[in-house]
């Protein structure tokens, strides 16, 4: 069963969008914020183009997470499927956009987390499809925000 | 255990006919638990937790993970809730990624 929500998340971020770009898709960054609290990140492998792979693994309770990455545009814009495979009850695919809005010394990050992943990049027409109603989605609460 | 299709109104109304049952799942409607803290205030033995469980489970009014070697239980979101629930969770754990981030570009800044 595929739940239909999404999440939508605006945070601001002082440093630069190299930075946060860089600390949001580099394994040995991800490894020191990424498992906040109680959590430990103790494996981070990121192949980041589109269609390369990523994998993330949580202590405790060997959460591991992975996903592909459907676009890549550094340090503008990210989308990338999202799968739990172990620790976790709900393994259902689901879909992960983020922009990350250059405010100079400053960054706005627009997170946009969908629980359908939609259709795979081998279908180009749907995947296109997808991908202009995530954006269309993103636009339209930028506008409800404004 | 099977008698009733997994997830079935039958099944749920099997699962909540036991007394000890229905104080398990009002118990987890305060709060998620460990199975033994589960077992706590009912005086049984962790086999007899553990069967209770399974027809909770069976009836998709609970679901388990684990932590280490510990197993806990939460109520199930019906599914009507699920999408409800998603957010939620989706919600709190992207924030707590953000408060990491802060914190992870603060320590770093050059």
């Amino acid at each position: 069963m595929s739940a239909p929500g999404f999440v939508r998340l605006v945070e601001v971020f002082d440093a630069p969008r190299e930075r946060v770009f860089a600390a949001w898709t580099e394994p040995e960054q991800l490894e020191r914020w990424w498992g906040p609290g109680r959590f430990k990140t103790t494996r981070a492998e990121v192949d980041l183009r589109p269609g390369g792979r990523y994998e993330l693994v949580l202590e405790p309770g060997s959460m591991h997470l992975v996903g592909e990455f459907r676009e890549v545009v550094a340090p503008e814009r990210l989308v990338y499927t999202w799968q739990w495979i172990a620790g976790v009850p709900d393994t259902r695919e689901s879909l992960v956009t983020v922009e990350f809005h250059d405010l100079g010394a400053r960054t706005e990050v627009v997170l946009l987390h969908d629980s359908f992943a939609g259709p795979g990049p081998v279908d180009m027409y749907d995947a296109g499809w997808a991908s202009g109603l995530a954006k269309l989605r993103v636009h339209l609460g930028e506008e409800e925000a404004a | 255990m099977a008698k009733h299709e997994a997830g079935s109104l039958d099944a749920v109304f099997a699962a909540l006919a036991d007394p000890t049952r229905r104080a398990m799942t009002e118990r987890l409607a305060r709060g998620d638990a460990s199975v033994s803290e589960l077992a706590g205030p009912f005086d049984l033995a962790l086999p007899s937790v553990t069967k209770h469980l399974a027809v909770l489970e069976h009836a998709a009014l609970v679901e388990h993970w684990k932590e280490g070697r510990i197993r806990y239980v939460r109520l199930a979101p019906a599914p009507l809730d699920r999408a409800e629930a998603w957010i939620a969770h989706h919600r709190t754990f992207w924030r707590e990624r953000f408060a990491g981030l802060h914190e992870h570009l603060r320590s770093t800044e050059p």
